[in-house]
């Protein structure tokens, strides 16, 4: 870390917050909406030093609950299973391989996830279940509306934007670009179509979940 | 005649026609049903071995298309469990692990070899050295037959993505097991199906994938795959044949399954089938042999005997044994061939009815006569004699052309009913033609049937009140006597009526003088010319006594014939003759040539003597005859009223009207005509008027004895006197006395000649004859 750049984080630092707008719209121009959009800023001094806000990926009439949750590297996430049926909750994702056998209610503790990238859910028990745990080194993130706007409050600063979804048709499902420090409004086109909008296959039941 | 060959002879037979017509159908049908059969059942055996094959190939698809499946969902089953999921997702760091498990998974499925692949295609695990690196295995987790080729080798390759979330869109590694094509083909499908089955790809180039024939085999199917087809074909192992049968596999153009059989095991059936088919002809065409046999003899046998019995027919036999049972045709051509003989027998007796009988007087005519003759004849003891009658009636012809026709064969009738009422019951009368009868008399005398036969004429016969007086004469023969055979009696027979009538007996019991006599009659007719010829004809001329003068200033000529063998040839006999055959007329002529130079001769020695010569009704009808007399006149410078052309009455009476045209121009030419044997015949007053004749001559029969008898007289007077009235003149013949000369002088008599005067003399007696009674006369005159 150089002199300059501690210097340029003390500026950001003494920058006041400002209101990101990203606008994701697909090859067609559509909105996508559900997306992942976060900022990682160049500078990880300039993060705060809070601690990450924990998640809750619950499991709900045999669905993960939420379908995409997004939290910050090292944040805690419960895995409470509010059906009256058991689960086996696992990931064999890089970012994080775990496995949750058989239970049922609160009774799971909460993992700490410390990789960033995606986490897959599974359900050994219920093929059709699958869910995504997005985790991202910022605190800066959120995910766009139905009109694929997402607003994100944070300092100005230089920032690397990233955009993750499960159906863009890019490695790892990420598009990335820098953000200089005075741009507010960002749109995001995809390269590519969308994939498609669920794997069919004949083991699993369908339901509109993306 | 037409000779029916009824024989055995095989060939041309009705019976071995029908056997050949049966046999040649027979095995024109069994052939017909050997070939069509054959026909049928290679169809059949071909279509049977198609579904057979078809039935194969469906039977492998249905096995590799399971083996499909099988690998396809347990290789999904497969990547869905946690815990490949789990050795996966730890693939890298621990491959062992992840090898065990899947080479277990793989001898569950009995797969030959399995790959695991991870997100980026590379090779995780394997269980062989096939390196799948780089190979998109997407296509091989299609549902089907999904093949992978590699180094000539192909495999049966079907894959599995594994995910670890079921519905990540993100596949996480490849799950592939395959099996060897070589491995899929064998001995099971053999027991399935019955064939040896083979997979190939045809198409270029076309292979083997897999066979269960032995593999020098396989190498020869597999030269052979570029000819063969889709369906039923065949190819050859060395000499054997072998049949084909190519089906694709569903789902892949290029692959098909091709099951092989011998061809021998495909169409053992049919041949035998063809041999027991064989064997049922055979005993069809001996059945349909015996048959034909039968056929054939019932139709052949009543053709047979009416054959037989047309024969018997032919032969003039009576043919009873005609076939009574038969088809119809056979007993309508029985009935015909009865109808026909009846017919031929009824018409036999009509025609020997009037062969052999007279319809006139319902006696047997000549053939009738003929045949009963030799009948009898030929049926004669030895010690029996027959005798043969031949009746002729006297001047049939001349009560024919009086009385009429019909009256004429009414006296015919009643003569052979008289004949038959004077004769015994076994007597056999008979007409043989014309006026002439016959009589057979058997064992009696032959003098004895003259007799009685004679008697049948002694009343006259009467009809419709016309009472005639008929006379007969009859020439009798006798059998064995004079001849042996029906034809020499009657010859026989007839030579003694001859001698009959010129006998005017009643009866003329035949000898053979007669026929000596006959012959000789015969004989002279052959020689008559030559007499002619070489001067055995002479004249001789008998003086006419003129009885107002008591001169001879006439002379009649007279032929007579010195035969060299015979001697004297009385005129009578070769004259009537000499008429029949024509000859006469060149017997005139030469009377006529020598009369006349005679008469020339007598003139210029002095005498003046006018001749007469005898003509016949033949000559009155020779119409040269009046120029030849008028040349010999001129040629000899005579007078015409020196000749005298005497006619017999009977000989004017033929033909008078022809008769009557020639004695015309004679008389123009002043020939004098002379009516012969005046009295003798039926001249009528009227025609003798018409008559251009001159002279009457009156018969000796009247002449000879009128001196004693005062008929005579009376008739000779009676001639004269119409004579006179007539304006004609009188010759009398047959002067023999004086009484008789000086009777005839006082009735007014023109001339007279006869024994008295003299006899006819030959020409050199003739004027010393002639000289010596002048002499005497004018001796009388001078005393």
């Amino acid at each position: 870390m150089t002199l300059l750049s501690l210097l340029l984080a003390a500026m950001a630092g003494a920058a006041r917050s400002a209101e990101f707008t990203v606008d994701v719209l697909d090859v067609d121009g559509a909105p996508l909406p559900g997306a992942v959009v976060f900022l990682e800023p160049h500078d990880p001094a300039s993060l705060a030093d809070a601690s990450p806000a924990p998640g809750v990926m619950d499991q709900v009439e045999s669905q993960f609950m939420p379908h995409i949750l997004v939290v910050q590297r090292g944040a805690a996430v419960a895995f409470p299973n509010s059906d009256s049926i058991k689960h086996h909750v696992f990931s064999f994702s890089p970012a994080k391989s775990f496995e949750i056998k058989l239970y049922k209610g609160e009774r799971a503790e909460p993992l700490i996830f410390e990789e960033r990238g995606e986490v897959e859910l599974g359900c050994n028990v219920h093929d059709w279940m699958l869910g995504y745990i997005y985790v991202v080194d910022s605190p800066f993130f959120s995910r766009t509306d139905e009109d694929g706007r997402s607003r994100i409050e944070a300092p100005s600063t230089e920032y690397t934007l990233g955009v993750w979804h499960p159906r863009i048709d890019a490695p790892d499902s990420l598009l990335t670009q820098s953000v200089n420090p005075d741009v507010r409004d960002v749109r995001i086109t995809l390269k590519n179509p969308l994939l498609s909008e669920y794997v069919p296959s004949e083991a699993v039941e369908f339901d509109d979940y993306d | 005649m037409t000779t029916i060959d009824a024989g055995p002879r095989f060939g041309n037979s009705l019976r071995s026609r029908i056997l050949y017509l049966f046999i040649a159908t027979i095995v024109v049908v069994a052939a017909l049903t050997l070939f069509l059969a054959r026909e049928a059942a290679y169809q059949h055996s071909t279509e049977q071995l198609g579904v057979h094959q078809l039935a194969a190939s469906r039977v492998v698809a249905d096995r590799l298309e399971t083996r499909s499946k099988l690998l396809h969902s347990g290789l999904r089953d497969i990547s869905r469990s946690f815990s490949v999921k789990e050795l996966v997702a730890s693939g890298r760091e621990d491959p062992q692990s992840l090898s065990a498990a899947m080479e277990n998974y793989r001898s569950r499925l009995g797969a030959d070899f399995f790959v695991v692949l991870d997100d980026r295609a590379s090779t995780l695990v394997s269980s062989s050295n096939i390196d799948l690196q780089g190979v998109d295995p997407a296509p091989y987790a299609a549902e089907g037959l999904t093949w992978f080729d590699l180094e000539g080798d192909h495999f049966l390759l079907k894959a599995a993505p594994l995910r670890f979330a079921e519905r990540s869109r993100r596949v996480n590694a490849w799950l592939l097991m395959g099996h060897r094509s070589v491995s899929l083909i064998n001995e099971d499908l053999v027991a399935f199906t019955g064939m040896q089955i083979s997979l190939a790809r045809l198409g270029n180039p076309s292979a083997i994938w897999g066979s269960t024939l032995v593999p020098a085999e396989s190498a020869l199917l597999e030269s052979q795959l570029a000819g063969l087809s889709t369906g039923v074909g065949e190819v050859h192992f060395g000499e054997d044949r072998i049949i084909t049968g190519v089906y694709p596999l569903a789902g892949d153009s290029n692959l098909y399954t091709v099951a092989t059989l011998p061809h021998s095991e495909a169409y053992l059936n049919y041949q035998t089938l063809l041999i027991n088919l064989g064997i049922v002809l055979l005993v069809a065409v001996a059945l349909a042999f015996l048959a034909a046999m039968r056929v054939s003899g019932q139709i052949t046998r009543p053709i047979s005997m009416l054959v037989a019995a047309a024969k018997r027919i032919s032969l003039g036999l009576d043919a009873a044994d005609l076939p009574e049972q038969g088809t119809r045709e056979v007993l309508m051509l029985s009935k015909a061939v009865r109808d026909m003989q009846d017919g031929i027998r009824d018409r036999e007796r009509e025609i020997n009815r009037l062969a052999y009988h007279d319809g006139l007087c319902a006696i047997p005519n000549r053939n009738g006569f003929v045949s009963h003759l030799s009948s009898l004849l030929e049926a004669r003891r030895d010690d029996e004699q027959i005798s043969v009658a031949l009746l002729d009636v006297d001047r049939f012809k001349e009560i024919n052309d009086t009385v009429g026709h019909d009256t004429g064969d009414r006296l015919l009738v009643l003569i052979a009913e008289r004949l038959n009422s004077h004769t015994r019951g076994d007597d056999f009368v008979a007409r043989l033609g014309g006026d002439e009868f016959a009589v057979i008399y058997r064992n009696g005398r032959s003098s004895e049937l003259g007799e009685s036969l004679a008697r049948a004429f002694e009343v006259p016969f009467s009809i419709d009140g016309l009472v005639l007086d008929v006379d007969a004469s009859m020439g009798i023969v006798r059998a064995p006597e004079h001849a042996t055979n029906a034809i020499g009696l009657l010859q026989l027979a007839d030579i003694a009526l001859y001698a009959c009538k010129a006998s005017h007996d009643d009866f003329v019991i035949y000898s053979p003088s007669l026929n000596r006599h006959s012959v000789k009659r015969l004989k002279l007719m052959a020689e008559l010319k030559e007499a002619l010829n070489s001067g055995q004809l002479t004249l001789h001329f008998q003086p006419k006594l003129s009885l107002a003068s008591a001169t001879v200033n006439s002379v009649e000529c007279l032929l007579r014939w010195e035969h060299p063998q015979y001697g004297f040839v009385p005129p009578d006999e070769f004259i009537e003759l000499a008429e029949q055959t024509g000859a006469i007329r060149q017997v005139t002529r030469w009377v006529l040539q020598s009369a006349l130079e005679q008469q020339a001769q007598w003139r210029a020695q002095g005498v003046s003597l006018a001749v007469a010569v005898n003509i016949s009704a033949v000559d009155l009808t020779d119409m040269s005859l009046p120029a030849y007399v008028g040349e010999l006149q001129s040629r000899f410078a005579l007078s015409p009223g020196d000749l005298t052309l005497e006619i017999t009455e009977s000989a004017v009476m033929k033909d008078p009207e022809s008769a009557l045209l020639a004695l015309k121009t004679l008389d123009r030419m002043g020939v004098v005509l002379s009516i012969d044997d005046f009295g003798t015949g039926f001249s009528s007053m009227a025609q003798l008027k018409q008559m251009p004749v001159k002279e009457l001559k009156i018969d000796k029969a009247f002449v000879l004895s009128m001196a004693s008898n005062r008929d005579d007289q009376i008739m000779v007077r009676t001639l004269i006197s119409l004579a006179d009235n007539l304006g004609l003149e009188t010759v009398a013949e047959g002067l023999e006395d004086a009484a008789s000369q000086r009777m005839l002088q006082s009735m007014g008599c023109t001339r007279a000649q006869g024994y008295h005067v003299s006899k006819p003399l030959p020409a050199e007696e003739f004027l010393p004859w002639l000289r010596q009674r002048q002499a005497k006369l004018r001796v009388a005159a001078s005393a």
